[in-house]
């Protein structure tokens, strides 16, 4: 891929305007709840944009198109399935104790909920596994540019670890979700015209429909058997695995988007924060999965498009975006696309720092290290875990270089660690007889569980590191990850009954505003009936069960 | 100077300043670059698209700033009235 002038010229005007906005934030950050929360002031139309946009990042943009191209509009599960059933529940249900508890962070919630054990055991995880994230995103940016462009390794990691440390820096976390929002535009604006010419060319869906085989354009018809579909997963593995565990527990505990909606400036907005976001979430894959799509057929009918082959002689799947921009893009546009490509990693790498700075600031230094220090003070140590953040990812970017494998085996422990954790939070905050004991225990059970039908399955050559015979092969990795989501998440929710139910439970009076019977139902005044949560998230439901059915 | 720092302190307007450079430079690419035959000119399309969105978000932008800056000035007159 060759850059004009005209090209770097785009880019540089981006950088520019990122950079710009940290500074002209600069001066509202008199505060470490200004650099940490934003001074919860954000408006609802930017916490929802931002919402989705932190999670907009490199896995998304090219690992959708690349999950198009391998296994059809089936990846819009992880959309329709995976996430909007999830925010629904986050906005209608839990935002009220994440708000209404004035806790600053998740782990907080789980301080004021349960105990100090089993919010340290989750700041430390979180904080660890934001940062491994940050390098993850870093390192595979590098990878791109040195193999799109040429560009030294070095360089790209240290010039977009620089770039992000500025920004947040200087304006802080709202500095960071404003940037978010610019970065949802841009990657929307710069990635959907490649869709509108590969679908003018293909001949639209129908056109799809016709050169690829049926099991590529539906998402629902070849889910009765693991054996009938490119995923290798059957419907109650997607259902319960994915569409439960996996998704209730990324979208409704993790603080990286959880932030996000906490930052709104009042209690109705933070609900509807998730919502209102679900609904540009339904409709990415038509611009991050199509190109996968659209990317198959070309190779079929177009023969001046090509897919790079792996050195086994399999198609490079991830190159699918990458090459599809560099064969429609004209000088100027190609520009804004590989911007919109950039944008999405350093979205992803700075909503990790600023939910890590946070947590690290909050969670771990204002607690185990310096309690009552002026607020000052913990506005430096803020800023202070941001550089640390960014040179931790930098860090783990040249270790992912080194050791591939290592990034292997840190993600799955991480995996490990969040697959339990929404059976924590929904025995916490519905059960009011779930006890600190019994979520800690949990929590640490159900993190072993998943290491153990890891180690003692095996799928795709992976796993079965316990055994020498495995006790069951599945059909596909990702039918493994979602045995395994759903064996820890069973794991916790029974070990934390079970342990509850013999320890002692907090009395009332300390778990008003934490726990759902216990807790004052947020009324709604001043805001038209149709715009309130509930209604909004029927809406939304409704929309989503209807594209469902249309690409069944 | 205090105009223009309100101006700055709406996402919007950035938001609308940064497309609408985009989208002319990809108006000026696509009405003067050649288009291979047979192929959408993108630039172009893109370029006016950017520019309707960047255009609204400044609109809006620009509106809310005026109806803010009218708002204090109304009440004074009616006061004085």
């Amino acid at each position: 891929m060759k850059l004009s002038m005209i090209d770097y010229g785009i880019i540089a005007v981006y950088f520019v305007f990122v950079l710009g906005i940290g500074f002209l934030l600069k001066r509202r950050v008199k505060s470490s709840g200004d650099f940490l929360m934003s001074g919860k002031s954000i408006p609802l139309w930017i916490t929802s944009l931002a919402f989705i946009s932190a999670n907009l990042g490199a896995q998304e943009v090219i690992g959708m198109a690349a999950s198009g191209a391998k296994y059809g509009i089936m990846t819009a599960h992880f959309y329709w399935v995976g996430a909007i059933p999830a925010m629904i529940f986050l906005g209608v249900f839990m935002m009220p104790f994440y708000y209404g508890s004035r806790a600053r962070s998740v782990p907080e919630y789980l301080k004021l909920r349960f105990d100090e054990k089993t919010r340290s055991f989750n700041a430390l995880s979180f904080a660890a596994m934001t940062v491994f994230s940050s390098g993850v995103s870093l390192y595979a940016l590098a990878i791109l540019l040195q193999s799109l462009l040429g560009w030294s390794f070095e360089v790209s990691v240290w010039l977009s670890g620089g770039i992000v440390l500025a920004y947040i820096l200087t304006g802080g976390l709202t500095s960071a979700i404003y940037n978010e929002v610019l970065q949802f535009f841009l990657i929307v604006l710069g990635i959907a015209p490649l869709v509108f010419a590969g679908l003018h060319q293909v001949g639209g869906w129908n056109g799809i429909e016709q050169q690829l085989p049926a099991v590529m354009t539906h998402t629902w018809q070849n889910m009765g058997s693991a054996a009938d579909n490119p995923m290798g997963v059957n419907i109650f593995q997607m259902v319960m695995g994915l569409g439960f565990v996996l998704s209730f527990g990324y979208w409704c505990t993790d603080f990286l988007v959880v932030q996000r909606a906490m930052v709104a400036h009042n209690m109705s907005a933070a609900q509807r924060t998730p919502i209102v976001a679900a609904i540009p979430k339904m409709l990415i894959p038509f611009v991050v999965i199509l190109p996968g799509l659209i990317a198959l057929v070309l190779t079929k009918t177009d023969g001046s498009f090509a897919l790079p082959l792996k050195p086994d002689g399999r198609m490079d799947f991830d190159m699918t975006l990458p090459v599809m921009l560099s064969h429609y893009y004209p000088t100027g546009l190609l520009g804004i696309g590989l911007t919109a490509l950039m944008a999405s990693f350093m979205s992803g790498m700075a909503g990790n720092v600023t939910a890590f700075n946070a947590v690290w600031t909050y969670d771990i230094y204002q607690t185990h290290f310096k309690k009552n220090a002026p607020d000052k003070h913990y506005l430096w140590v803020g800023r202070m875990a941001t550089l640390f953040g960014i040179l931790l990812s930098v860090a783990t970017a040249y270790l992912a270089r080194s050791f591939n494998n290592i990034m292997d085996l840190l993600q799955l422990v991480f995996g490990f660690v969040n697959a339990p954790l929404f059976a924590t939070f929904l025995l916490g905050m519905f059960w009011r007889r779930t006890t600190g004991h019994g979520a800690f225990w949990g929590l640490l059970s159900g993190t072993v569980m998943a290491a153990i039908t890891q180690g003692i399955t095996i799928a795709e050559g992976k796993g079965g590191w316990m055994l020498s015979t495995p006790v069951h092969e599945f059909s596909s990795a990702m039918a493994q990850a979602f045995a395994i989501a759903i064996v820890a998440w069973t794991s916790c929710f029974v070990i934390t009954i079970v342990i509850s139910l013999a320890t002692k439970a907090k009395p009332a009076d300390e778990l008003r505003g934490l726990v759902y019977s216990l807790t004052e139902k947020p009324k709604e005044t001043g805001v038209t009936w149709y715009l309130r949560p509930a209604p909004l998230a029927v809406a939304v439901l409704v929309a989503v069960i209807a594209l469902n059915f249309v690409l069944r | 100077m205090n105009l223009l720092q309100k101006y700055l302190d709406d996402l919007r307007f950035i938001i609308g300043v940064l497309f609408m450079i985009f989208a002319l430079i990809l108006v000026v690419l696509g009405i003067t670059e050649p288009v291979v035959p047979g192929r959408l000119n993108l630039n172009l399309y893109t370029g006016l698209f950017m520019a309707v969105f960047s255009g609204g978000m400044l609109f809006f932008s620009v509106r809310d700033q005026m109806k803010a800056e009218e708002g204090p000035k109304k009440t004074k007159a009616s006061v004085a009235l």
